[in-house]
């Protein structure tokens, strides 16, 4: 049966089943590309139901505009629909590979743009008010255990290197620009990078397992 | 020490770091690929750190993806023999956040309609109930092993219960109809988005309205009308909620021979509201008709148990090819996803405003409280492994057959939560323990 063919999946019946925040499964993310690859639109719109409110926010993060944010969610499940293909296993997760999807075309349009530097000085001057923020978010997210997990891991990193991440995450800072923009020399900014990340993933992994 | 890794040098450790983030040079990149693709413990490290990416997007709390941007994505990526185009589930509580926002307008209607004309002769209240104060007791924490995990309310908001002959007096009022009539242009602006977002394949936007009625039987649907743009919804919702009200009021006469009177005197009447495509319809014609509604054949209902039937048993053999629920009404489900419209069980439909997350529930019930026994709201959640957790909204009293809760959500509350109402001792409980009356445990 091809998927034109495929009876009219009316969506309100299983309402109880949409995720919530979290990473969820990724064999599913998985098995949804590979369904967009062979053309299939209704995995193009499970895909935008289970991660298009998280890319939107890491997409706002980034660009710190709501209609560029929304425009740049547009293109990503674009170029999901026409990459997926493209997807190769061995060289990234589905979900890491959806978000770099995303986040290389938030950064190109904040290159375009050259609002680099206007965007570190809205991060420094925003990364208190996002600690306080998150520690919010936190409390929220209690209710699943999953992001509360996640929120404890990053929580966890001391602030310098946490934002070191960030810069080079959400704003794609070169390590000489993070240098730059934090005043440190660039030896340290690449420690703080390799420790975070490692530490990061350690702890991840401790409370996965 | 968790900031080195075990099999290698702080240099490979920095370098996988700066290949994830995307942040080493291009021939550095190219260099890293080529050990990646030969050293697999370097892959199970580059894919570890992918994960702390993963993580630091999905770490924070996001609210669905609007439905505008998928309508974009969809009109897109839409391919001419692509005649299916699915919907995300979400856009289903996306759409009813209109129609939620007419229902509670209406229901906003209702008490502003008690309010200015005061209710005299037969629909002055007599043993009105007045609202209880919550006493809540301090909530537990139910060990982890268990399936349960109560969150405490902290304070609960109150729930307060509505005199139920009072909003029938409101119905039969005016000043409703005129209320209800202004969200016209409300419905209407929701039926070009829709069409608009949806990017539909071909052909004319058709809307129904379903009036499912619950009997003894498996539920029974009627095809209310049918209707080219949104202006007679508000009459349909009025006179839905009419009919609900006067059903759930009637005497409950029926019996299990008698289908006509089944429906009519223990039903509780939901409609349901499906935008879809005609097929057939050249694009830019409008196909949209008036219906007649359909008639009940009491003895041969259709049966509807899900959105899914009724696209099966009444929408494809329209000749409807695409289409989308903006609610269903499986009669066991419950869902707040969102905030929005909620039908939550054959004896309550329940409503929670997506703006102010204040919320009523209708219940239906044969079984009146007893002098020791409260109603107690709850908003509940399911965690991983299907945990279920509970949070207290509120408890009220109220010895009527037909009792609608109003309630606030507290401000903690977790996204997308479901709603049930048990019967708990006076005061209530910190943990569901008495029957469930709606919603699902």
């Amino acid at each position: 049966m091809s998927p034109s063919e495929q009876p009219i999946p009316f969506p309100g019946a299983s309402l109880a089943a949409a995720d919530g925040p979290g990473l969820g499964d990724l064999d599913t993310d998985a098995r949804l590309l590979a369904e967009l690859a062979a053309g299939h639109t209704s995995a193009l719109a499970e895909l935008y139901r289970r991660r298009g409110g998280a890319l939107l926010a890491l997409l706002r993060r980034m660009l710190g505009d709501e209609r560029e944010a929304e425009e740049t969610l547009q293109d990503t499940f674009v170029q999901l629909w026409r990459r997926a293909g493209h997807y190769d296993a061995a060289k990234a997760g589905p979900l890491t590979w959806i978000i770099m999807v995303a986040r290389g075309l938030a950064l190109d349009r904040l290159r375009h743009r050259s609002r680099q530097a206007a965007a570190l000085d809205r991060y420094s001057a925003e990364v208190p008010a996002q600690e306080t923020a998150h520690e919010d978010g936190f409390t929220r997210a209690t209710a699943d255990e999953t992001a509360g997990r996640l929120s404890r891991a990053l929580t966890g990193l001391p602030v310098e290197q946490r934002r070191a991440i960030e810069l080079a995450f959400y704003q794609g800072c070169t390590q000489e620009e993070i240098a730059r923009a934090t005043g440190e020399p660039l030896g340290t900014i690449k420690a703080r990078i390799r420790r975070g990340m490692l530490t990061l993933r350690q702890r991840l992994k401790d409370r996965h397992d | 020490m968790t900031e080195t890794h075990p099999h290698f040098d702080a240099a490979t450790g920095e370098q996988a770091s700066l290949y994830v983030l995307e942040l080493l040079p291009d021939d550095a990149r190219r260099e890293f690929s080529e050990r990646l693709a030969a050293e697999p413990a370097l892959r199970e490290l580059v894919r570890e750190l992918q994960g702390n990416l993963d993580a630091l997007v999905f770490s924070e709390p996001a609210r669905p993806a609007p439905l505008s941007v998928w309508g974009r994505i969809a009109a897109e990526v839409k391919q001419p023999e692509a005649k299916v185009l699915v919907f995300p589930n979400w856009a289903v509580t996306w759409a009813t956040r209109a129609l939620a926002a007419a229902a509670c307008v209406a229901f906003g209607a209702l008490l502003h309609a008690w309010r200015i004309k005061p209710a005299s002769g037969e629909h002055e209240l007599t043993g009105a109930t007045q609202a209880t104060p919550l006493s809540e007791p301090a909530a537990s924490v139910v060990p982890s092993t268990t399936s349960v995990a109560v969150v405490n309310p902290a304070p609960a908001p109150a729930v307060t219960v509505v005199p139920t002959n009072l909003i029938a007096a409101a119905i039969e009022a005016n000043v409703l109809r005129e209320r209800v009539r202004m969200l016209a242009a409300q419905v209407t602006a929701l039926n070009q988005v829709l069409t608009q977002q949806a990017a539909l394949p071909s052909g004319a936007t058709r809307m129904h309205v379903f009036q499912l009625v619950n009997t003894n039987r498996p539920g029974a649907v009627n095809r209310l009308q049918s209707f080219e743009d949104g202006s007679q919804l508000p009459d349909l919702l009025a006179k839905a909620s009419a009919d609900q009200m006067a059903a759930t009021n009637a005497p409950r006469t029926g019996s299990e021979n008698n289908p006509a009177s089944v429906a009519t005197a223990t039903s509780t009447p939901v409609v349901t509201t499906v935008v879809s495509t005609a097929s057939g319809t050249p694009a830019g014609q409008s196909a949209l008709t008036t219906l007649p509604p359909a008639p009940v054949d009491p003895e041969a209902p259709t049966t509807v148990a899900s959105a899914t039937d009724i696209a099966s048993s009444v929408l494809q053999p329209d000749g409807v090819t695409s289409g989308l629920v903006l609610d269903s009404a499986s009669f066991n489900s419950f869902s707040l996803a969102g905030g929005g419209l909620s039908f939550i069980g054959t004896e309550g439909i329940g409503f929670v405003s997506p703006d102010d997350d204040r919320g009523s529930i209708a219940l239906s019930t044969d079984k009146p409280l007893s002098q020791n026994e409260d109603y107690q709201v709850w908003i509940t959640t399911t965690g991983p492994g299907g945990a279920r957790s509970y949070q207290s909204v509120g408890v009220a009293h109220a010895e009527g057959s037909v009792v609608v809760l109003k309630f606030q959500l507290p401000a903690d509350a977790p996204p997308n939560p479901g709603l049930m109402v048990t019967r708990e001792p006076t005061g209530g409980s910190t943990a569901p323990t008495g029957p469930v009356v709606v919603g699902a445990p």
